[in-house]
């Protein structure tokens, strides 16, 4: 699920930068370096009760990303995001750890202008290259390529203030058993006071395999659901350099760790 | 015998119009159905006149069409005629197509005119509807093959030397930049600044320049003024933003035009003393003043121009004297070319013809000694195709086709003058339902350009 929230975060930082540069721009370039920490104790049931995990178990990763978006055209961005994560899982009593790199991506953002150039719809497709293999637990991931599709329409319901709602579906197809993910993300965002940024996002995965079993190691498990809020504040300290701290939860799921986390990242624009 | 005589010729000037203009447009219906707006109130008819082309651009590979759409709302049926004429810049009757037209009660019906013309150039098209209850007349204008339009070019010989001798004027007052933040303009987000300094002649001009809080070294968007219009400050996230007050506007103005004269006539009688050698001259100290304060935070080889009307000139002008910008953003620039705009405009009868040309008339009715020629070879060191060649970094212009204060074909034979290359990354819209103004959607694309444009710097 961690990958999960990886993929949620990419995601919601992928949309801050709509408050002031996007689409990306013609030859303009975007890095959000993140670091991600992340921990659970407890984890949804199949029927969504929340239950401990056993005494002193647990499962926490720490993930440091970089995010890359240039604009190749006015309409056409390339995006890669390169993740690397070290976990620890901890299930009776015995703990593993691993470090590597996640999984990457890289894809295309393609925008589509709405009204006069205020409203978009941006959809998204994004290859998923695994940079390591499942050879010694705990594993980093499904060890499986994929892709996703993404869409999303953003606006400005008032100045300063941006909305953006997304779908995405994303399959990985290394095994029979996929999984097939659905995910939705809605984010609201606004500027006050002298560029102070304040965000706060409703976002969710229905991921949906033949296997079915539950692991501590949340980043292996395959058919699960959940749904998680985050805020993030924002301070323009440079002129193109806007950090971030961001905090999230989850708030609903099933087969899915029940946890909490923050990132700390920046927004870098070029030049 | 001279009432048979003059049957006869009228007989023959009908027959020879008619095959002159008949065989000009071919017209066909292209559709008549039932009014989507049928029974509203009050009875009318609404006539659209729609280019092919939703520019109002067209060559070779796309001929100019025309659709004309009528709603009928009356709920009886219209009967008469539609007729369309085109004619050229100045007002000569290049074809007229008229047809029998009747659209039932509460439909409406569309009919298509093609226009063959042979000549770059722009030509306006005059839609008229003689129906039963309803008379309209409906102008648009078209280009055709509008890039390889080109007005004679009247620069003088001495162009070069008489602005270097300004800029050598010019660089010969100190400017004694004097710099005072407004506290009550600036915001949480910006600082903002009074900048006053001394131009030409020692005349005192001012600007305002704002600057973002957050720390860093900003791109420079140096905006320019339409014509007597005051600037104030813009507010810009990611761009520092300065902005010239040009003689004849706020205090300079009682110092070089105590009588209060229109100032685009001021002096107008000589070259060295009229009123513009000075307004340019406003706007390169004004870079001047940028490029000696690089220290405030202003990343001085990444200055975009910008501007409309009036302004629009004045970014071509600036960029061409100083060759210090990275790029041009204009619409509609007025004084492109002063004798095409005097030959478009004067034998118009419509208030739209603006106030240069207006204004240039009565200039030459109160000096009866300055011939117009004279008066025009004086304007020639001011317009803007004369600088056009000077000019070293890509424009985006923006235009409305039915202005006749910066007519297209002066912006377009000037636009056509940038080198080959630097036309390839410049980017020209028009717009066949505007006049002096472009869209919001154009004014949002803009900032397009100022994001794109400030990716390079200026090549030393």
């Amino acid at each position: 699920m961690i990958k999960s929230i990886v993929i949620a975060c990419f995601l919601f930082l992928f949309c801050n930068q709509l408050l002031a540069d996007w689409p990306v721009g013609k030859n303009r370039t975007t890095l959000i370096p993140t670091y991600t920490y992340f921990r659970s104790a407890k984890y949804f049931d199949s029927t969504g009760k929340v239950i401990g995990f056993g005494p002193g178990d647990h499962f926490a990763s720490n993930t440091f990303s970089l995010y890359f978006a240039h604009g190749l055209s006015r309409r056409l961005d390339l995006i890669v995001n390169l993740p690397y994560t070290s976990v620890s899982s901890s299930s009776n009593g015995v703990t593993q750890s691993k470090a590597g790199f996640g999984d990457a991506q890289i894809g295309l953002a393609l925008h589509f202008p709405l009204k006069d150039l205020k409203q978009f719809i941006t959809t998204k497709a994004i290859f998923i290259l695994p940079l390591y293999q499942n050879v010694k637990e705990p594993y980093l991931g499904f060890a499986s390529k994929g892709f996703q599709l993404a869409a999303n329409y953003s606006f400005n319901p008032l100045p300063h203030t941006y909305l953006i709602t997304e779908a995405s579906y994303t399959r990985y197809f290394d095994q029979v058993t996929g999984p097939n993910q659905f995910g939705y993300s809605i984010t609201c965002g606004t500027m006050f006071l002298d560029y102070n940024y304040i965000s706060a996002n409703l976002s969710g995965i229905i991921s949906s395999s033949a296997e079915k079993g539950f692991n501590t190691n949340l980043l292996v498990n395959k058919d699960f659901s959940y749904g998680k809020i985050s805020l993030a504040y924002g301070r323009k300290i440079f002129r193109n350099i806007t950090p971030y701290i961001q905090g999230f939860y989850t708030i609903y799921g099933r087969n899915a760790g029940v946890g909490y986390g923050a990132s700390l990242f920046a927004i870098i624009k070029l030049p | 015998m001279r009432k048979l005589l003059f049957l006869i010729c009228l007989c023959l000037s009908f027959v020879i119009s008619k095959n002159t203009y008949a065989a000009v447009f071919d017209f066909h219906e292209v559709s008549d159905s039932k009014n989507p707006k049928n029974n509203q109130e009050p009875e009318t008819v609404v006539v659209n006149i729609i280019p092919h082309q939703k520019n109002g651009l067209f060559d070779a590979k796309h001929p100019v069409k025309y659709n004309v759409e009528v709603f009928n709302n009356y709920r009886t049926p219209q009967d008469g005629k539609i007729s369309v004429e085109v004619r050229n810049i100045t007002g000569s009757i290049v074809g007229i197509s008229e047809v029998d037209f009747n659209v039932k009660a509460n439909n409406k019906k569309m009919v298509e005119w093609k226009i063959p013309v042979e000549n770059p150039g722009f030509y306006d098209i005059i839609v008229k509807i003689n129906l039963t209850e309803y008379d309209d007349t409906i102008r648009n204008v078209f280009g055709y093959k509008p890039f390889e339009i080109a007005t004679p070019l009247h620069k003088p010989a001495d162009f070069d030397v008489f602005w270097q001798k300004a800029k050598d004027d010019l660089h010969a007052v100190n400017p004694e930049y004097r710099i005072t933040p407004d506290d009550i303009l600036s915001t949480p987000t910006h600082q903002v600044y009074l900048v006053e300094m001394n131009s030409l002649d020692n005349v005192k001009i001012y600007g305002w320049l704002t600057i973002p809080r957050a720390k860093g070294k900003y791109p420079v968007l140096y905006g320019l003024g339409g014509y007597k219009v005051e600037m104030k400050p813009l507010f810009f996230d990611d761009f520092a933003h300065f902005t010239i007050n040009v003689r004849g506007i706020g205090e300079s103005n009682h110092v070089i035009n105590p009588d209060n004269q229109e100032i685009l006539t001021l002096h107008l009688e000589d070259k060295n003393k009229y009123a513009y050698r000075g307004i340019y001259m406003d706007c390169v100290r004004g870079m001047d003043f940028l490029l000696a304060n690089e220290k405030m935070g202003l990343d001085i080889s990444r200055i975009g121009l910008f501007g409309g009307s009036q302004g629009g000139t004045l970014t071509w002008i600036v960029a061409g004297l100083t060759q210090k910008a990275i790029f041009c953003v204009l619409d509609n620039p007025t004084f492109c070319d002063f004798h095409t705009n005097f030959d478009i405009c004067v034998n118009r009868q419509q208030p739209e013809a603006g106030f240069i040309i207006k204004f240039l008339k009565e200039f030459l009715r109160r000096n009866g000694n300055i011939s117009k020629e004279k008066m025009l070879t004086t304007l020639s060191y001011f317009e803007a195709q004369n600088f056009i060649s000077d000019v070293k970094c890509p424009s985006l212009v923006g235009i409305g086709l039915l202005d006749l204060m910066a007519p297209p074909t002066c912006t377009l034979s000037t636009y056509n003058r940038l080198n080959t290359d630097l036309k390839k990354k410049s980017e020209f819209f028009s717009f066949p339902d505007m006049a002096h103004e472009v869209p919001m959607e154009h004014n949002t694309f803009k900032s397009t350009w100022f994001y794109e444009g400030a990716v390079k710097k200026l090549s030393k």
